[in-house]
């Protein structure tokens, strides 16, 4: 359990995966917030400024990579590391995301959630320098 | 003995005899030596079988030249015509003045001689070559020997004359087949020359070049009309002076005027000579010159000219020569320029029947063809455009005109995978066109293939959000159980019994959203494959729908929507319909309904009954049906008899342009992403299926941001077709 909780933001719009990944986290002791759409997403990295922010692409009215090319370019939010959590797993998509300054990229149905927790607390520890 | 002697010896020497000149010699002095004093021979001129002409003769006065008598022939009692008409022989005694030897007789006292005369002519035969005429002088007369042996003599030169006549003829026929054969060799070899050559200069230049073999000339020239000038080129066989080349030329002008009906004058006129050179130290100038017109198809495009230093070289069979080659030039010129249209003609209509648009230049970059479909794939309104006109059109950065240059210059392809023009996706296929002749592979332009490929991309486009869409809908709700029911094997996370409800009613949520899925796509296939299959049966429609309403009523309020159902009382009570089908629809619509209207919005479920040929709005007015059609869906105006449904949302609407496209498999799926609400748009795939194998009609009115009007028809009469 870390001493301070560190604030992770899920960016998700799929109800049950949101839901899970929350759980999940809250349950290693981390402080949860979540977004179930770009637009949402982008304020709530603003003004809560989380440590980590999970990432879906296929998302409504801002897409994710979108959402990840705008949190690069505000200065406020830069630093935060971001890690894609996506269906998607075509390369070009894959290779974007790295491109565009995502800390890490996960295929949803490729890497079960223990795998990418171990992976957040990683980035975490590192803090924010992109670790693929 | 002696004189039998003589006789035998005289035949022999006339059957050595090949020529006449020389069987006459022998012939007169044969007779001569058998002791007839004077001899003549007369023979028919080939030109006039009607006179017979002086061949030869002896003993005569040294004036009187044998070779200069001439006599006619007649009918009347002259003795040589009677000789030469009769055959036979005529002796005449002294003192007797016989009519008809004209000359003969006032050159020699003839009057004092016996006269034997003899046809020429072999024994046994019709044909007589003309007359012998023997005599004896001082009054003697012929012995009977002497006759025998003058006739028989007679009879042996007439054998020889005919043997020669036969073999001058035979010789005469050879050489002209001699003649006609190295014509022939001449001829063809022109003609597989000029073969498919279409180049009427080339042409030329192969007759003139052949031509020495025919014909015996100081130069040959051709003479072409090109627009604005005339070009003389002569090949000088001989050397002669600039004197005789320029009256030839002068002279050919004449004749190229006189045939073409032009006016040019010698500074029209560009020179190109050949062959050997001039030469100012001959001083020979232009004797004998004949020209023959060049005709390509029925039109005179020039003159070919032969001339020489040599006087009266030229006749009839020259003249006729060139005229043959002229001719054979011209026929297979003409020929092959017919051949050459009907090929264009061809080659231009299968182009033109072509799918892709086709773009030919020739190695200069001149465009040659363009089809329709090229046309309007770049939206060029001309007809017959430049190359210019062409590029222009296409994008500078794809370098056409340099890629052009390239395939022609080293004959490789270029392929432009994909670009996109006037809103069209296409691929352009560069290739050079090549020709293969005798020299080899020959590079005659380019052609430019212009694939549209809009649909391809269009429909790999829907292949690649098909994918999508499966991974969005099937592949996250699958994977989202799985991580749910991994997270509820945590005993720490079934402690907490929120954590519990909450992740077993998104499983049961995500599941029966999947299996509904599972369901949509299974129909689609059925119905792509004609086997969705309804299963009528006469079922109360009030009561689908009442049961329908009440089960979304709970949905309807957890998303804060109002709604509401009108029914029409008029509504029949029994309908033939699938039951199960019909609330697989009403789903369908109703779920979408809610899903896509704002919360504090409103739903409302309604029904009404159609009568043919009456205005369906002003039922659904009266009905008082919250209706948004307009009086042009032309769909509903020819409706039988019918049970019109209706669900009308106050939700986000539909754009006119994707009213009809929401009923097309997997369209819906791009607004779904985007609204964040989950959809594949195979939904509405199926309910389309489902009416229309009902007989019924489907659609939708819709104003965005104020709501739609989704409604379906279950016609009537297939109730009454049931029950009959």
């Amino acid at each position: 359990m870390p001493e301070k909780k560190e604030k992770i933001l899920i960016i998700e719009d799929e109800e049950s995966m949101r839901e899970v990944i929350k759980t999940r986290l809250e349950q290693e002791g981390y402080q949860v917030e979540t977004a179930s759409h770009g637009k949402g997403g982008l304020e709530k990295a603003k003004t809560s400024q989380p440590d980590l922010i999970l990432l879906d692409l296929l998302l409504p009215k801002i897409g994710g990579l979108q959402v990840l090319e705008k949190l690069k370019e505000d200065a406020s939010t830069n630093q935060i590391p971001v890690v894609i959590y996506s269906q998607l797993s075509d390369q070009d998509k894959i290779d974007k995301g790295m491109k565009l300054g995502a800390a890490g990229y996960f295929v949803k149905a490729e890497s079960d959630l223990d795998g990418v927790i171990q992976s957040i607390k990683g980035y975490l520890k590192m803090g924010g320098i992109a670790g693929i | 003995m002696e004189q039998t002697r003589r006789f035998a010896k005289i035949c022999a020497s006339l059957s050595s005899a090949s020529q006449e000149e020389r069987l006459f010699d022998y012939l007169i002095e044969g007779l001569h030596d058998l002791g007839f004093s004077l001899v003549l021979v007369l023979t028919s001129t080939s030109e006039d079988d009607n006179r017979l002409q002086g061949r030869g003769g002896l003993g005569f006065e040294e004036e009187f030249s044998p070779q200069q008598v001439q006599v006619n022939i007649t009918h009347g009692e002259d003795i040589l015509s009677k000789v030469y008409l009769s055959g036979r022989l005529v002796v005449v005694p002294p003192h007797q003045s016989p009519e008809g030897l004209g000359d003969i007789k006032t050159s020699v006292r003839l009057q004092d001689y016996s006269l034997i005369l003899a046809p020429l002519s072999r024994k046994g035969s019709d044909k007589t070559y003309g007359v012998i005429l023997g005599s004896k002088k001082n009054q003697e007369e012929f012995t009977e020997e002497q006759k025998a042996f003058f006739h028989t003599i007679a009879q042996q030169a007439g054998l020889i004359l005919e043997k020669i006549h036969l073999q001058q003829n035979i010789q005469e026929r050879s050489q002209q087949l001699q003649h006609r054969i190295y014509e022939l060799t001449i001829l063809q070899e022109l003609s597989q020359r000029i073969g498919y050559e279409l180049n009427i200069e080339r042409i030329a230049t192969i007759i003139v070049n052949s031509l020495s073999k025919l014909l015996e000339f100081s130069a040959v020239s051709y003479t072409l009309v090109k627009p604005n000038r005339v070009i003389f080129s002569c090949h000088l066989e001989k050397m002669v002076n600039r004197d005789f080349v320029d009256s030839m030329k002068e002279k050919t002008l004449d004749s190229l005027n006189t045939v073409m009906g032009t006016k040019y004058e010698t500074k029209d006129v560009e020179e190109v000579l050949s062959g050997t050179i001039l030469d100012e130290t001959q001083k020979e100038p232009l004797r004998s010159f004949f020209n023959v017109p060049f005709v390509i198809n029925k039109k005179p495009v020039g003159v070919l000219t032969v001339a020489s230093t040599r006087a009266g070289l030229y006749k009839e069979d020259e003249m006729t020569i060139l005229y043959k080659i002229t001719n054979l030039a011209s026929d297979a010129v003409s020929k092959l320029q017919n051949v050459i249209e009907t090929e264009k003609g061809k080659l231009k209509d299968m182009v033109e029947s072509m799918a892709d648009g086709i773009i030919m230049v020739n190695k200069k970059l001149t465009l040659e063809v363009i089809n329709s479909q090229a046309l309007s794939l770049l939206h060029i309104k001309k007809e017959n455009p430049s190359i210019f006109e062409v590029l222009e059109v296409l994008p500078e950065n794809l370098n056409l005109r340099s890629r052009l240059e390239k395939t022609v210059k080293e004959g490789k392809s270029e392929i432009i995978d994909q670009v996109t023009i006037n809103d069209r996706v296409l691929r352009i296929l560069i290739t050079p066109a090549k020709s293969k002749t005798l020299e080899g592979e020959q590079i005659l332009g380019s052609v430019i293939l212009l694939h549209d490929i809009t649909k391809e991309k269009e429909l790999q486009q829907l292949r690649e959000e098909f994918t999508s869409m499966m991974v969005h809908e099937l592949r996250s709700p699958l994977d989202g159980i799985k991580k749910m029911s991994e997270l509820l094997l945590k005993e720490e996370t079934r402690k907490d019994e929120k954590n519990l409800n909450k992740f077993l009613n998104l499983i049961h949520k995500e599941s029966s959203e999947m299996l509904s899925l599972v369901g949509d796509l299974l129909d689609i296939a059925k119905a792509e494959a004609g086997k969705l299959t309804i299963h009528k049966k006469a079922v109360n429609i009030k009561e689908i729908l009442e049961d329908r309403y009440n089960y979304f009523l709970t949905q309807a309020s957890e998303a804060n929507l109002t709604f509401e159902k009108k029914l029409s009382p008029e509504l029949p009570e029994k309908i033939q319909a699938d039951e199960n089908r019909i609330k697989q629809v009403l789903n369908n619509l109703l779920s979408n309904a809610i899903k896509f209207t704002p919360e504090g919005g409103k739903v409302t479920l309604q029904a009404f009954t159609h009568k043919k040929d009456n205005n369906i709005n002003l039922e659904a007015k009266a009905a008082q049906i919250d209706w948004r059609l307009e009086e042009d869906h032309k769909e509903l105006t020819q409706l039988e008899d019918s049970v019109v449904i209706a669900v009308t949302d106050t939700g986000i609407g539909i754009k006119k342009e994707n009213q009809e496209k929401i009923f097309e498999k997997f369209q819906q799926f791009k607004a779904s992403v985007e609204s964040g609400k989950r959809g594949t748009g195979l939904g509405l795939a199926v309910t389309k299926e489902i009416v229309k194998a009902h007989g019924g009609q489907i659609g939708v009115a819709s104003e965005p941001n104020k709501g739609s009007t989704f409604y379906f028809t279950i016609p009537l009469k297939s109730l009454n077709e049931n029950r009959d």
